[in-house]
């Protein structure tokens, strides 16, 4: 609770905890929906190497655009709000030099990375939630209105909401992994978003058909995820050292 | 039982050694007070003893117990307060002293009337709902030592707790500090407080032991005592007697023994000399060793 307290007081954190979903949430179905108005059907075929009837063009634009593009964006949310909590939340302790402090009370290394690995996780799943609840509303609504149809929720995006997280614990897991050897917050955020990187490159990978974002695809992103946030999150905790995390 | 036993002690940073084979120990109750300039050793001592850094030779035993491998059971005892007053800015006095007692696994009632009864007596209990960030840095220094002293301790170790006090503020503290059952180990580079806390004084330079007893063992042991005196007027003194130096409305004198200010003064008195203050624990202290 301490750490959320603290974190949402400060305009640096809630800043792009209030910036970033409203962008995800409102403004990406809003530009979703321009696009698919005015230019779904010219698009479609070029983007996604199909073409469907004229009618249903606009229609199918949103729910392919939704999934192949906008998917792999929105998987980076949870890894950009848990990447600011984190780096708050671990090095922040260094930066406002309260580390000293915490590190004289009797708790053991284990109860400290799961209060702090908990207090950074819990908001940024709750927040991806919520994010992907109003852009699903809002992107229902306008198709529902123009096309008389709803496209969420659709499989492709539970997958991606059962992802994130674990998507949000390894960059958890490797911000608490870099927290003994940075000094201050940012380098510990920038450090941790480049696991960004890799989804960034997922929608290019389906637009040129090297990568079909079907259920097959989420299955083994989930494994891997599921591998790569254990693996972290088990590393953190075995090379986690109080004396560099207070010295470095 | 020894609460608190130091042996051989040293750490490293690079190629800098801040302590240097420091070797005591300090019965129940016992006080220790660690003086020295800047650079002495004295925080890096202290965070050696509180556990969160390990030493590189020697080891260290906080109620019978080694403090490497860490061992929560210890820190449960033991309350540490650093040169930071390492709060949480954006959150209330109250709330990080909640958020700390819990670490201690303390009621929150029991944190809110202990943090009441220490805050009160600091003169700084009307800011118990304010936020830390918006205090003075003296307030700020006066929460640190509530949360130290929440958990009651039975080893407390103290870097430097009355840097930005009021005098008044900082009398309290070394009455609290008499009151408390605690074994004590105390940093400080002021002169000032060697007679407020009673103990043994260990004198660090560069991260050595330069001297270790009583005040009076450590004051026995100078060579030379440097007594500085201050005047309120500027009367030109000639003290035949005395080996001393006068600029304006302060003197510096070399004595033998701290036994011989008492005639010193007296012999400035007699020549017309009206005294502000004498000082020398600082001066001999300061040029004996550092």
């Amino acid at each position: 609770m301490k750490d959320m307290k603290e974190a949402f007081s400060s305009l640096s954190i809630s800043g792009p905890m209030i910036g970033i979903p409203i962008f995800f949430a409102v403004l990406l179905p809003l530009f979703t929906f321009y696009i698919a108005r005015y230019a779904g059907n010219t698009i479609l075929p070029q983007i996604a190497g199909i073409s469907v009837p004229q009618s249903f063009g606009n229609l199918y634009f949103i729910e392919f655009f939704s999934i192949n593009i906008l998917g792999p964006i929105f998987m980076t949310m949870p890894i950009i709000t848990a990447s600011v909590l984190a780096a708050d939340s671990f090095a922040g302790e260094k930066e406002r030099k309260t580390a000293e402090a915490l590190l004289a009370t009797p708790t053991t290394n284990v109860e400290l990375l799961i209060g702090k690995i908990f207090a950074s996780l819990i908001p940024a799943v709750l927040l991806t939630i919520a994010v992907f609840i109003i852009y699903a509303s809002i992107t229902d609504y306008l198709s529902l209105s123009s096309f008389g149809i709803t496209i969420f929720p659709n499989i492709a995006w539970y997958m991606m909401l059962l992802n994130s997280p674990f998507l949000a614990l390894t960059t958890i897991g490797l911000v608490v992994l870099i927290s003994t050897k940075v000094r201050g917050i940012k380098e510990a955020q920038q450090i941790s978003t480049l696991l960004i990187l890799p989804l960034l490159v997922i929608p290019f990978a389906s637009i040129s058909n090297l990568a079909k974002l079907n259920l097959q695809f989420f299955i083994i992103l989930f494994i891997v995820l599921l591998i790569s946030s254990s693996a972290v999150l088990y590393l953190s905790e075995k090379f986690f050292d109080r004396e560099r995390f207070l010295l470095s | 039982m020894y609460y608190i036993v130091a042996k051989n002690v040293s750490k490293y940073f690079s190629n800098t050694k801040a302590v240097d084979d420091i070797s005591f120990s300090l019965k129940e109750g016992e006080r220790l007070i660690l003086l020295g300039p800047n650079g002495a050793g004295k925080s890096t001592l202290l965070r050696l003893l509180s556990g969160m850094l390990k030493p590189d030779t020697g080891y260290i035993e906080i109620l019978g117990n080694r403090t490497v491998p860490y061992n929560s059971e210890i820190s449960r005892h033991v309350s540490f307060l650093g040169e930071n007053y390492a709060l949480y800015d954006n959150l209330s006095v109250i709330d990080n002293l909640i958020f700390f007692g819990t670490l201690y696994e303390i009621e929150k009632e029991e944190i809110i009337e202990r943090a009441m009864e220490i805050l009160s007596r600091l003169d700084a209990s009307e800011f118990i709902n304010r936020k830390v960030g918006e205090l003075s840095r003296g307030t700020k220094q006066k929460i640190a030592i509530c949360r130290a002293l929440l958990n009651k301790p039975k080893v407390l170790l103290l870097d430097e707790p009355t840097a930005f006090l009021d005098p008044h503020a900082t009398d309290e503290l070394h009455n609290i500090l008499e009151e408390a059952d605690a074994t004590i180990v105390y940093a400080t580079q002021r002169f000032d407080e060697l007679h407020k806390m009673k103990g043994e004084i260990m004198l660090l330079d560069h991260g050595r032991k330069r001297a270790y007893g009583s005040l009076e063992q450590i004051l026995s042991s100078i060579k030379d005592i440097n007594v500085e005196i201050y005047l309120l007027n500027e009367k030109r003194l000639l003290l035949r007697r005395w080996n001393f130096i006068q600029k304006r409305n302060k003197i510096n004198a070399k004595l033998k023994s701290a036994s011989e200010i008492p005639e010193l003064i007296e012999d400035i008195v007699k020549e017309g000399g009206k005294i502000l203050s004498v000082n020398y624990l600082r001066e001999s202290i300061s040029n004996e060793w550092w």
